[in-house]
């Protein structure tokens, strides 16, 4: 190239000038053309950069050079030099940074756009420069916004400064190579997109897989769910225990297409069993030494024998376990519910329809149900111990009310009593009070007592007296006056009987009267009266006073011995003596 | 306590009114008055047209009365003298008695007054004549009455069972 131009510029003749002229375009061409030809088929930047300098030092026969390219964004730089020394290049490798802030403190285009190469002559370069001093000719670009970067060359080996086409040469060099920086760093780019692109892919796909394992899960889930919605629903309604076992039975062979199964409880306190069982090995009912004896083996092969309450353990090997008890029955799968240490339950199931054994999110469903179960079944127990409660509340119940009642009439009764208590304490206080008193009613009392004794004894006695006088109640004796008296006296009609006693007679009576007295009437009627007395004559009879009648006691004597005229004489002696009439003494 | 103004006095009467209100003293007129109706009323039970002629004899009695008196007063005396000795109502029975007795000692001095040759007819119907010894006697008999109404306190039956009966 040196020599063309050299040519170029000694010949005068335009002819040779001309073809010197195309020669050196033609050189130029393919000069680009070679670079270009050469860089197209490297991706690297830095064998790129490389493969540039040489080519460029060859054909402007540059003695030394540098490629330079920055990367603003990960602050990398890489450096190609070719023709420095070492300690210089060292050099310009620790001052990298420095070198780029001096040629780039010029705002950077925005965009994804490279700019153009812009070439920086001997004569515009900075005085002072961290590149060697003797740089000829830069060039400094940008591609897109990451990268940037500079190429320099020294002075020529001929020692021939350049010139105008060397520059023009250079520019299209650098255009040749931002391209090929330009497309291997857009290729690089490519590939680290792809790469990025396919490592996302693949988490992408784990992601998939993931996302399906979770939908998995989770239809699993919602599948288990569902069971025991259904399982809850099921024996929700159900209080008694039998129907709950039944039901819990059947929902589960249900779940899991088991054509036969058990299950039963067993309330070991109150030495009871409650069993059911579906399918072809339907047992009969098993007694409690019987349950108590399977419980025992199985608690032999369960997989945890902490006997905690409300837990649910795996029996292994549960066809042998039961195939004595149940043979025929080929359980498949069986666990041990233990709701409290007194109260357990048993539920075994055979093999399933197709075949297959339960998997471990089939018995996790499976202990999930049982787990439900257990809390129907102790709600139940309670409502069970409820009711029994109840029953026995309302019969105590019924017994207080039968005792109130009792207690009532009890109540009733004292009050009685109290009253009949009250009275008669009232009464007794009351005659106490008398004792010290004198009382109408105690003499009205010895009155009545003295009135009812003296008339029963003298109604008894046989020598009883009448207790009214015998005048009062027969007839009245006739009277006579004491003038008509006197008469039949003088003419010797009449006799007069005194009837008082003697010594009353003695003290005064009437003249020629005969003392008759009552008492003695027999003795003195016989001795003196009768000599007296003829059928004609008439006796007159008086003396009475206030406490005695003798006279009519006499007259009725006389009456009673038929002697007819007996008269009493009115008035007794008063009237005779007012008569006048003769008395004696 | 009447107050004399003599030193003497003033400690005597006490003294004289306690002998004489001693609750044996009451005790031994009560039981005296007491076994002497019963006594009295025997022989009138059991003789009662006797006692009838008795009654109608001091003649202050109408005639319709005498032998329902007859019937009647022994029983009284008997009950009374009974009540008395027992020591049962004996305020009741001791102013029965003093009333009876009031009662004979009146007719008896009425019958003295009139001069009536009666027996008394107190114990038996062919008693001792009446005499002023007769009223004499009745007026004592009344005057024990009186005093066991008064004073009597011992040995009352009503009062163990008066004092068991405030208890309840």
């Amino acid at each position: 190239m040196q020599s063309n131009a050299s040519q170029l510029k000694s010949a005068p003749d335009p002819e040779q000038k001309t073809r010197l002229e195309l020669d050196r375009k033609v050189f130029f061409l393919e000069t680009l053309l070679e670079t270009s030809r050469e860089l197209n088929g490297l991706i690297q930047p830095r064998r790129i950069m490389d493969a540039f300098l040489l080519m460029t030092m060859g054909s402007l026969g540059a003695a030394d050079g540098l490629v330079l390219l920055f990367n603003t964004r990960s602050r990398h730089a890489h450096l190609v030099h070719r023709g420095i020394p070492p300690a210089e290049a060292e050099h310009i490798e620790q001052n990298i940074w420095s070198i780029y802030e001096l040629y780039y403190t010029e705002e950077r285009p925005s965009g994804p756009s490279t700019s153009m190469p812009k070439l920086i002559t001997h004569d515009s370069l900075p005085e002072y420069s961290p590149l060697p001093g003797r740089m000829e000719a830069m060039i400094i670009w940008d591609i897109d916004q990451e990268y940037s970067g500079l190429v320099g060359l020294g002075k020529k080996i001929s020692g021939e400064p350049f010139e105008e086409d060397d520059y023009s040469l250079l520019l299209n060099l650098g255009n040749v190579l931002v391209s090929a920086l330009a497309h291997a760093l857009f290729t690089k780019n490519i590939e680290h997109l792809n790469a990025d692109l396919y490592k996302k892919n693949v988490g992408l796909k784990e992601s998939l897989g993931q996302a399906e394992r979770a939908r998995r899960d989770l239809q699993r889930k919602v599948h288990h769910l569902k069971s025991l919605y259904e399982l809850t629903a099921e024996l929700s309604p159900l209080i008694d225990s039998d129907q709950l076992l039944e039901s819990f039975l059947l929902t589960v062979m249900g779940t899991f297409g088991v054509s036969r199964g058990f299950a039963l409880v067993c309330e070991r306190t109150a030495r009871r069993v409650r069993m059911v069982s579906r399918g072809p090995a339907r047992q009969p009912h098993m007694s409690a030494d019987e349950a108590d004896r399977l419980l025992y083996r199985c608690l032999d092969s369960a997989e945890n024998r902490a006997l905690e309450p409300m837990t649910v353990t795996r029996l292994n090997d549960p066809e042998l376990l039961f195939e004595q008890i149940m043979p025929g029955a080929a359980v498949q799968t069986a666990i041990m519910l233990v709701i409290d240490r007194s109260h357990m339950s048993l539920v075994g199931l055979g093999p399933t329809l197709s075949g297959l054994p339960l998997s471990g999110e089939d018995e996790e469903l499976l202990r999930a149900q049982a787990a439900g179960f257990m809390v129907f079944l102790k709600n139940a127990r309670s409502f069970e111990a409820v009711q029994c409660l109840n029953q026995e509340l309302s019969e105590a119940n019924q017994e207080l009310r039968q005792t109130i009642a009792d207690l009532t009439e009890a109540r009733h009764t004292i009050k009685v009593l109290e009253k009949a208590k009250a009275t008669l304490k009232s009464i007794v206080q009351r005659e106490a009070d008398r004792i010290g008193r004198v009382s109408l009613l105690d003499f009205s009392l010895i009155l009545l007592a003295a009135l009812v004794l003296g008339f029963s004894f003298n109604l008894a006695n046989p020598n009883g007296i009448p207790i009214l006088p015998k005048s009062m109640l027969i007839a009245p004796v006739a009277g006579i006056d004491a003038a008509d008296a006197r008469r039949l006296q003088e003419a010797g009609l009449a006799v007069i009987v005194d009837a008082r006693p003697p010594e009353i007679y003695s003290q005064e009576h009437i003249a020629d009267a005969v003392n008759v007295p009552a008492t003695l009437f027999e003795i003195v009627f016989k001795m003196k009266l009768a000599r007296l007395l003829t059928p004609q004559t008439t006796v007159v009879v008086y003396g009475r006073n206030i406490s005695k009648r003798y006279d009519e006691l006499v007259a009725y004597q006389l009456l009673a011995r038929d002697h007819e005229q007996v008269r009493i004489l009115t008035e007794g002696m008063d009237s005779w003596k007012r008569q006048g009439f003769p008395v004696r003494p | 306590m009447e107050k004399t103004g003599i030193p003497g006095k003033a400690v005597k009467r006490p003294v004289l009114r306690k002998a004489m209100t001693h609750p044996y003293l009451v005790l031994a007129f009560r039981i005296y008055i007491g076994s002497l109706f019963v006594y009295a009323s025997m022989y009138k039970i059991n003789y009662a047209s006797e006692f009838a002629e008795t009654i109608a004899s001091y003649q202050l009695v109408p005639y319709w009365a005498v032998n329902l008196l007859a019937l009647v007063m022994p029983w009284m005396e008997l009950i009374c003298g009974l009540f008395l000795v027992i020591g049962f109502r004996t305020k009741s029975a001791a102013a029965t008695i003093a009333g009876l007795l009031a009662l004979f000692s009146a007719a008896v001095a009425i019958s003295l007054f009139r001069d009536l040759p009666i027996g008394c007819g107190c114990f038996h119907a062919l008693g001792e004549q009446m005499s002023w010894k007769t009223l004499l006697r009745d007026l004592v008999w009344l005057g024990m009455a009186v005093h066991v109404y008064l004073f009597d306190s011992a040995l009352q039956v009503e009062k163990r069972f008066a004092l068991a009966i405030r208890d309840i």
